[in-house]
């Protein structure tokens, strides 16, 4: 692979990860930063970083800065969130194309980063806090989506069913939590957060793609370390595996719908990662799988029935929608292909299968700036640097003997149904 | 190699592709990217959903066949006589998948490793149905959970709502898996039908992009296909009337935010006049409704919509052609007042050249992204086949549009041709 990688820890709580690769046209600064899971403070965090990304004291309007970032060649600059383990990385991210690849090569970059970090750092700030109009416009749009959860059955299903699985921990504050520190924000509030966040936070910087100028990277990373007053809350390990309960978890809620959603988690105590991923995959994760091949497509039972790992919370969901009246019988079936990885019935060739699916996975991310950034990122929360290439040798090297193990040490923990009940579309036309 | 191709050349970004006749029938579109690890390839049929009366030298007179086939087909086409095709993916660690829209049928694989081998495994099992009593059967309880699934998302249910508002016959008015009951009527021999009829390699492409060589592809092309005599396909698409069905309709299902749609029915085009028409389309609606406009800046500052408010052209060559606006609002009543008065403003008003220049740019870097991703140019230049167009035309078709070419395109909102969609929940 032609990438070149680099990672260089810039000051406390601060590291500058870079993944050249001259085949890409643009390149991709990714801000992460990232602090545990709070139902309270996450929330405004999050909402800090939806107003920066759509204004600045530069650019005091929405669509002041989008001129301005398509005049550069359609450059983006967006925000964004992802919950892993007890924490949360809330990022904020920019888009350009290299300049090598502009008409007449025009110099853009340079603009496309100070316009980034002018929306990190220099925010409109009025009466002490955030714009009220964009703090508003924020606040609903963050209601809207809380309440639209319901519009998609499988998401509002596996959100309801957090808080049963990851009880008290970070991974169990679900959208549903963080409604009434939403409601209750104020422009200031907000602000106070942001500010307080960018002291906290652990930083990690990465650069994605076409080469970026030494410059503007020193840039982006001196502005970081210039911040005041910093004490960032350093993890040493961000894994944070979820206890096992004492006995099966079962919980239902319903829902005027045409599907029910099944949400069995299984938890074990200790994993090694590609072990895990491996026995992910042979039970849920391929269309190749257990579950595919036997509740899907001999028993007829649903559309998908799925395995998804959290490799940092020890934690396998198996998510499925089917007609009520089939619920029993797919409980079952998904037991018995838990049960058959744990007795070793699976073939030389299922897990050879699983291994090249993984393998082919972990490759393809090469062609993607967002999902190299992502891969780096995803191993420095593993407390590793593998690239995708170095990961392939690791999962080649599982046994079948460390699957059956690992199968066996997982145990049913949480159960939970929703249930579709008697509704689905009105006519309401006279 | 002895074939020769169509080269086709964007000499803005330099980006190219090569068009194959092979002698089999089938058209393929190759798109080596050096550097790049993965290669993604769709064989597609220019079968959807809306097609379903048509003819051939083997069927003789028209025949009509349910609604959902096209799909139940894709499905089917993944079991071989002697094991899954899944199976054989897995061999090569490829990523297999399929969808079926209205006007195309793709069946496609993502490979970071050698690619001859799922490509071969592509051309093959496409030209290999193994169609049965019993396993069409099983497949009947899978696809009406896929039904019902999507049956349960209200931003599907208020689309084809509004297709059922537009349109009085045309097919795309249902719903691309059909319904739970149509699919009871599907049968072997129905799926033979259609699969013989629309499955030729005449009616067909391959679409090819990422670490691969023409030379390569070509030759496994040689080995796998199997030639197609040409059937003379003709298919019926009912002639639609220009007016709508209803002008007004609302909904009732459990629903965050109530979502609205607004529609406007177009005379339906084709060729190089439809994707000139919908660039200009998309264009002037970015113009007058997109994050940069005045009015969306009031209404997202009014309340009455989210970021959730977007639009699209949503056309194909098959017989439909219709501009739709879409979203969540507390006050859908307010929002249609208010997109009506900006629809009459904006064709009395001359266009925002700032804007129309500044989008003009935009495309340029929007085209160098686009062609720097391995699915972005097997998809872009299967679906420009389909519609027999050339991938970079779109750009050159965007250099070239002026104002006139706006102004026009704002004459397709016509109010008397429109309806307004709603659901909400009780």
């Amino acid at each position: 692979m032609s990438v070149e990688y680099k990672r260089k820890v810039c000051g406390e709580g601060v590291a500058l990860t870079e993944i050249f690769d001259k085949k890409f046209k643009s390149f991709a600064v990714v801000v992460r930063l990232i602090a545990p899971a709070d139902a309270v403070k996450t929330p405004l965090y999050l909402m800090a970083f939806d107003i920066i990304s759509m204004c600045s004291r530069k650019y005091p309007e929405k669509e002041q800065l989008t001129k301005a970032l398509v005049k550069l060649y359609s450059s983006s600059i967006v925000s964004d969130e992802q919950k892993f383990s007890d924490f949360e990385s809330i990022s904020l991210s920019l888009n350009c194309l290299a300049d090598e690849y502009t008409i007449g090569k025009e110099k853009i970059s340079d603009k496309a980063v100070d316009m980034f970090l002018d929306c990190l750092f220099d925010p409109l700030i009025e009466n002490g806090g955030f714009s009220q109009k964009y703090f508003e416009l924020t606040r609903k749009e963050m209601l809207d989506d809380i309440s639209s959860i319901v519009n998609s059955k499988r998401r509002y299903a596996a959100q309801l069913a957090k808080p049963y699985i990851f009880k008290g921990e970070g991974a169990g504050i679900n959208q549903y939590d963080e409604r009434e520190a939403i409601e209750n924000a104020t422009a200031q509030s907000v602000y106070e957060a942001y500010k307080e966040f960018l002291r906290t936070a652990v930083f990690e910087i990465t650069v994605t793609g076409a080469e970026l100028g030494d410059d503007q990277k020193q840039k982006i990373v001196e502005r970081i370390l210039s911040i005041e007053g910093r004490k960032p809350v350093i993890v040493n390990d961000y894994r944070s595996p979820s206890p096992i309960k004492s006995e099966l978890c079962c919980k239902e809620a319903e829902i005027e719908a045409r599907q029910t959603q099944l949400i069995i988690a299984y938890k074990c105590p200790e994993i090694i990662e590609d072990v895990f991923k491996i026995f992910a995959t042979i039970l849920g994760a391929s269309p190749l799988s257990k579950l595919f091949t036997n509740v899907r497509e001999k028993m007829s039972l649903c559309y998908y029935c799925d395995a998804y790992p959290i490799v940092t919370k020890n934690t396998i969901l198996v998510t499925c929608g089917l007609d009520e009246n089939d619920l029993d019988k797919a409980i079952t079936a998904i037991d018995e292909q838990i049960n058959a990885v744990r007795t070793g019935d699976f073939t030389d060739e299922e897990l050879e299968y699983a291994k090249k699916y993984l393998i082919d996975a972990y490759l393809g991310d090469y062609d993607s700036k967002i999902k190299l950034s992502g891969w780096f990122f995803g191993r420095w929360i593993m407390s590793s640097s593998d690239s995708p290439e170095e990961k392939t040798d690791k999962v080649r090297a599982v046994s079948r003997e460390q699957v059956i193990e690992a199968a066996k040490s997982f145990v049913k923990d949480t159960q939970f149904v929703l249930k579709a009940v008697t509704g689905g579309v009105e006519d309401n036309d006279s | 190699m002895t074939l020769k191709p169509e080269v086709f050349r964007s000499e803005l970004t330099g980006d190219e592709y090569h068009l194959f006749h092979h002698p089999s029938g089938l058209d393929v579109l190759t798109m080596p990217m050096p550097g790049f690890t993965t290669t993604e390839a769709i064989f597609a049929t220019k079968y959807g959903s809306v097609i379903n009366r048509f003819k051939t030298l083997d069927t003789g007179d028209f025949i009509t066949v349910p609604d959902g086939i096209a799909h139940y087909l894709e499905h089917k086409l993944f079991e071989n006589e002697d094991c899954e095709v899944f199976e054989l993916y897995a061999k090569t660690g490829a990523m297999a998948n399929a969808f079926t829209s209205f006007d195309l049928t793709g069946y496609t694989f993502s490979v970071a490793s050698d690619y001859r081998e799922p490509l071969r495994i592509l051309l093959d099992f496409v030209q290999k149905p193994y169609f049965t009593d019993e396993n069409v059967e099983k497949e009947r309880g899978i696809i009406a959970q896929e039904i019902k699934m999507s049956a349960d998302s209200p931003s599907r249910a208020i689309f084809f709502r509004m297709l059922e508002c537009l349109y009085h016959v045309h097919p795309v008015k249902t719903d691309i898996a059909g319904t739970v009951e149509s699919i009871q009527e599907i049968t072997t021999d129905l799926l033979y039908k259609c699969y013989n009829t629309f499955y030729n390699l005449n009616n067909m492409v391959l679409s090819i992009a990422g670490n691969i060589d023409d030379e390569t592809v070509l030759s496994i092309c040689d080995e796998c296909l199997r030639p197609s005599e040409n059937r003379e396909l003709e298919f019926d698409i009912p002639a639609e009337p220009a007016d709508v069905v209803r002008k007004r309709s609302s909904m009732i299902m459990p629903v965050g935010v109530p979502l609205f749609m607004l529609g406007f029915k177009c005379d339906p085009l084709v060729g190089t006049e439809l994707q000139k028409t919908s660039i200009a389309v998309e264009l002037m609606l970015r113009i007058q409704f997109g994050s940069m406009s005045p009015w969306y800046k009031k209404a997202l500052e009014e309340g009455i919509i989210n970021m959730s408010f977007g639009f699209e052209v949503f056309s194909s060559d098959l017989g439909y052609f219709s501009i739709l606006f879409s979203g969540e609002s507390d006050r859908p009543d307010e929002l249609y007042e208010s997109l009506v008065k900006e629809i009459e403003d904006c064709k009395t008003k001359p266009v925002d050249a700032e804007l129309f220049a500044i989008l003009q740019k935009e495309k340029y870097g929007t085209e160098v992204f686009k062609y720097n991703q391995v699915t972005n140019c097997t998809e872009t230049m299967c679906f420009h086949y389909i519609q027999g167009l050339n991938c970079f035309d779109s750009f050159k078709f965007m250099a070239e549009l002026t104002v006139d070419d706006i102004e026009n395109a704002k004459r397709l909102l016509d109010l008397d041709r429109s309806s307004f969609c709603t659901l909400s929940s009780k």
